[in-house]
């Protein structure tokens, strides 16, 4: 376990989830985002142009390398191959913290595309404990974990998604980046209250925040990362920043992309939310 | 709980329509399949279908919206029927975790050159010229030679294209990077 100092971490502001699709945009409007989460994927076997890119973002911007494809919840184990291209992005951007999800994306030979839950049992919690116990021995660059949103419940679930995150926090010394806007869906889809869960879990463990809207599709609410955040999570992002010493407030919108103004006021709003509870200046 | 079984077992479900059929209806073939104890067999006897079939469709989804922007024009010849011949097609080919949206489409392209269009006969043209530049560009192939029935222009943008008679040929080097001709053949005829 790698006992992390959260609290001396930088408090970073409000950001946005880099796409190319508004780099210029983005550029002319430096001022207005104060930190990048990129997809460290994007970056680990870059073209020559990809690696100029990276380095036009890190002249400018802090960057948060987010990685989307760690499966760090396999039982089969995690990729090292993966983990060492990481640990060289890592090297490179020298980031505060990075980040990964809470799940596993292949099993069995299958690549399954999409971030999956794990049952939330106790060999669960083993198996995330001992992989990111592997990745740790890499990257000692504090490392934060995502909650995801799902749409399969897992039968066999032997305690809360609460107290499984709260667990594998706890053993394994990482921080929380917590995703409102999956917690405010799985809340809907599987009807429990968020504030219950945000008492079950260690709040003073939350470095980050991620928020955007969703979209209902036949009567499930998807986590599609497409639409503005509704009152409902902006109501929870000011709770879980009232209650947490978030560093970082991150926008992820990455569908149906509008003029990059309503993304900065997204932000700009993001940011005021921090200053009201004094989480930055 | 084997969790690598159960997770394999899951992999399975979400990606293919045969095993979340076994579940249904022969759910100790799956236990064999997959080498699920019995308890783990119980549990995943309790999954909800409504779930599963709906996570799956929204993966289908999110293939099918990475392949058409690597074959915009095939997608756009195909119009309505795009998304049940991709459905056909994903039900049978998972694409690896390297490359997976390349492979998935040069996959979908090979799958569409077994399909017929009566009605819309100059896509396969559309799928041989856009197969061909995919393969190229991804530094797969580093000389093509394809025969197009249809003249190139009107193929990508008209709903009724031209009847032509060419050869096209791609090379690429590292050094002078991509390169096309197009010869056009005796024997060209217009409608």
């Amino acid at each position: 376990m790698v006992n992390s100092n959260f609290s001396a971490l930088p408090a970073l502001g409000a950001g946005i989830g880099y796409r190319s699709q508004f780099r210029t945009e983005l550029f002319l409007n430096r001022s207005s985002v104060d930190f990048l989460e990129i997809v460290a994927d994007h970056f680990l076997d870059p073209t020559p142009e990809g690696a100029q890119e990276l380095e036009l973002l890190a002249a400018h911007f802090s960057l948060i390398p987010h990685g989307i494809n760690l499966s760090v919840g396999s039982a089969e184990g995690i990729d090292l191959d993966y983990v060492r291209k990481f640990a060289k992005l890592i090297d490179k951007i020298q980031p505060p913290w990075w980040s990964e999800h809470i799940a596993f994306t292949r099993a069995g030979g299958v690549d399954i595309g999409h971030l999956t839950p794990l049952p939330f049992t106790r060999e669960s919690v083993d198996t995330l404990c001992r992989n990111i116990g592997a990745v740790q021995q890499i990257i000692d660059t504090p490392f934060i974990l995502e909650n995801i949103s799902y749409v399969v419940n897992l039968p066999g679930a032997e305690m809360t998604e609460a107290n499984f995150l709260s667990e594998v926090i706890e053993r394994t010394g990482c921080g929380l980046l917590l995703d409102v806007t999956n917690l405010h869906i799985n809340s809907i889809n599987f009807d429990y209250d968020p504030m219950e869960f945000l008492n079950s879990i260690p709040v003073e463990r939350i470095v980050q925040l991620h928020f955007v809207g969703g979209r209902w599709s036949q009567n499930v609410y998807v986590d599609t990362h497409s639409e503005p955040t509704p009152d409902e999570i902006w109501d929870l992002l000011n709770e879980v920043v009232k209650r947490a010493p978030v560093k970082g407030v991150l926008l992820e919108r990455d569908e149906n992309i509008p003029p990059f103004a309503e993304l900065a006021a997204e932000v700009a709003r993001a940011r005021e939310v921090g200053k009201l509870h004094k989480r930055w200046d | 709980m084997g969790l690598a079984e159960v997770q394999a077992a899951l992999a399975r479900l979400y990606t293919d329509p045969a095993f979340r059929e076994m579940l249904e209806n022969d759910p100790e073939a799956l236990q064999r399949a997959c080498g699920l104890s019995d308890e783990d067999l119980e549990h995943l006897k309790h999954l909800s279908a409504a779930e599963l079939e709906f996570f799956a469709a929204s993966l289908r989804s999110k293939r099918r919206g990475e392949v058409a922007k690597l074959l915009p024009e095939t997608v756009a010849a195909l119009g309505g029927q795009y998304r049940l011949l991709f459905n056909e097609h994903a039900a049978n080919y998972l694409p690896p975790a390297k490359n997976k949206h390349l492979e998935d489409a040069l996959h979908f392209a090979e799958f569409l050159e077994h399909i017929s269009l009566p009605d819309k006969p100059w896509v396969p043209s559309t799928i041989a010229y856009e197969r061909a530049w995919l393969e190229i560009s991804s530094g797969r192939r580093f000389l093509i030679v394809r025969r197009l029935n249809y003249s190139i222009d009107t193929l990508l943008r008209s709903t009724h294209p031209e009847r032509a008679n060419l050869v096209v040929i791609w090379v690429h080097t590292r050094l002078t990077g991509t390169h096309h001709w197009i010869l056009k053949l005796p024997g060209t005829r217009h409608s």
